[in-house]
């Protein structure tokens, strides 16, 4: 992960072979002790509720909330305001550590590894706060669902890995103009829904949270879980599937730039060519990982009631601990170096001579966390992430099919995640 | 029993994926990529050169990188060196621009037609780009090992 003249300017070594080979081996054994051994009713369905937080944290709840939103906003008024007035290198520039390190990199473990904290500084939801919602307007959540904010998504992946000047601040500034407007002003002019339906990060942290330990119930109050006890519970509209599978194909394409198969088609490639030819990389890529997932789901669903899209819904929130763990191995460098430098460019974000939280004078430490932990939290999340996905999926299997066809439904399934996990693998060995 | 036949069919397969996956993805140790090469075939370029000094754990290691027409010769080499590592780049360009080895932050500017010796101490692990902060022209990467 390395965003050219801007954010990221250290770039992760390729995972050395032997923790790759134990890697894989540890996926090979836990899976089989999960699948072979007895694991013959479903347990998690019912899972994913928890305990009640104590009273005070529920009071103190609405508060922090209330304070978070007004963080959000103002932290929104003041990345568009640096984008467009701040240095023009990305390097130095507020809005892109914002954008990428921050919100969408700090997004998604927050959202995976402790709860829906978006949800109160999401300047979208904030907006949908002050506006009548007309109960998620059925019909429009039944056609549209999660779909633009797949494309979204899509669109602000295209700027972070295919687009030439990733961390280009007027670039940055206009993703972010478009990620709000687009489902601001669908949530003004046509219904509310448009609000969650094409909010990028908002629908895909949702979906992360569902893995948190901390969640609201249906009544809004504060749970604790164990963690990944909340995924079987997820209840897919249309587009969630898209959402999570783009999510995952990206992370894949960013592991993909790194090999020398990529290096020899894009040697030397730059400007416009070399984005168009990224841009083929991703559709393509995305594309493979998404036709894996569903010819698994079409394998399943032979002989069954069930369609390939039932299933693709029904076994979706087993993608979601992956697309995780390909985030964890992706981005993990990247907020502990850069997080850095966004904490120092916080105190002067329009380049004034602030020192605003005295952090102006940090000089990013490199040494912070050595190369060879990187490469166990890379392994160790796409490992972990796999594992957890397969004995969801296994449970959800018991649940859905009678015993023999349970498990003859998990053939092609358990292809696609080894296949996905070595790749993962692979990808971050590729030098 | 299915779940056994289950068990081996995805045994048989993943060992076959491993395989596949080492054959394509080498590693920096075993087999150089082609664009690792750090040893341009042009006369101009001699290249990155190792010289063992007399402590086993840390190595002089120089690398001459020439830049004319906007264009490394030799193609942008891949550095490889490890973790305390003595680095010496020699660069030489036909065009003023200032040189940035990124990460490490250490910048020297060169003259129209003049070569400039850069020397660090490569303590910091990871992969950085040494660029023309002028002209955000790629001059090679840097790779510290661990």
């Amino acid at each position: 992960m390395l965003l050219a003249h801007g954010v990221g300017v250290r770039g992760d070594l390729p995972l050395p072979l032997w923790i790759v080979s134990y890697g894989a081996a540890a996926v090979l054994v836990i899976t089989f002790v999960g699948l072979v051994r007895g694991w013959k009713e479903p347990r998690l369905e019912d899972g994913g509720v928890g305990r009640p937080l104590p009273g005070w944290v529920q009071g103190a709840a609405t508060p922090v909330e209330w304070l978070l939103r007004i963080v959000g906003v103002a932290a929104l008024a003041v990345v568009v305001v640096a984008g467009l007035t701040g240095p023009e290198t990305g390097g130095s520039n507020f809005a892109p550590f914002m954008l990428y390190v921050i919100v969408w990199a700090g997004g998604m473990f927050v959202s995976g590894f402790v709860g829906n904290v978006w949800s109160a500084l999401d300047p979208v939801e904030t907006v949908r706060k002050g506006l009548p919602v007309d109960e998620d307007a059925p019909d429009v959540r039944a056609r549209l669902g999660l779909w633009p904010a797949a494309v979204l998504l899509l669109l602000f992946t295209w700027l972070e890995l295919a687009y030439f000047e990733p961390a280009d601040p007027f670039a940055v500034t206009l993703m972010v103009v478009v990620l709000i407007a687009a489902p601001v002003l669908g949530g003004l002019w046509s219904s509310s829904w448009w609000l969650r339906g094409a909010n990028a990060f908002g629908a895909l942290f949702r979906l992360l949270a569902t893995m948190a330990p901390f969640h609201r119930d249906d009544e809004g109050v504060l749970r604790v879980r164990a963690p990944l006890s909340g995924l079987p519970r997820l209840n897919p509209i249309p587009g969630t599937v898209a959402l999570i599978l783009v999510a995952l194909g990206s992370t894949t394409f960013d592991g993909f730039t790194r090999t020398t198969i990529w290096e020899s088609v894009a040697a030397g490639k730059t400007g416009w060519t070399g984005t168009a030819i990224a841009t083929l990389g991703l559709l393509v890529i995305t594309g493979i990982v998404a036709a894996m997932y569903l010819g698994a789901m079409a394998d399943a669903a032979k002989g069954t009631e069930h369609s390939t899209g039932d299933l693709a819904r029904a076994f979706a929130h087993t993608l979601i601990p992956i697309a995780l763990g390909y985030a964890v191995a992706h981005y993990f460098s990247l907020l502990v170096f850069e997080g850095q430098q966004a904490i120092k460019l916080a105190s002067d974000p329009f380049d004034l001579g602030w020192d605003l939280f005295g952090t102006a004078d940090w000089t990013r430490s490199f040494s912070a966390v050595s190369a060879a932990t990187i490469a166990w939290v890379q392994a160790g999340a796409i490992v972990l992430g796999h594992v957890a996905a397969v004995v969801l999926a296994h449970d959800r299997a018991i649940a859905l099919f009678p015993q023999r066809k349970a498990t003859e439904s998990q053939i092609a399934l358990m292809i696609v995640m080894v296949v996905y996990t070595m790749g993962g693998l692979g990808l971050l060995l590729g030098a | 029993m299915l779940a056994r036949r289950l068990a081996a069919a995805s045994a048989a397969l993943a060992v076959l994926v491993t395989a596949c996956g080492d054959g394509e993805a080498p590693t920096g140790e075993s087999s150089p990529s082609p664009s690792a090469t750090v040893t341009p075939a042009g006369p101009t370029a001699p290249g990155t050169t190792a010289s063992p000094s007399p402590s086993d754990t840390q190595r002089d290691v120089t690398a001459s990188i020439v830049v004319s027409g906007g264009q490394v010769q030799g193609g942008v080499p891949k550095i490889e060196v490890a973790a305390g590592d003595e680095v010496r780049l020699e660069i030489t360009s036909d065009k003023a621009d200032e040189i940035h080895v990124h990460g490490y932050d250490v910048f020297a500017d060169v003259g129209a037609g003049e070569t400039v010796t850069v020397e660090f101490t490569a303590d910091i692990t990871g992969q950085f780009e040494i660029e023309f902060e002028g002209s955000h022209r790629k001059l090679a990467d840097l790779v510290v090992g661990g």
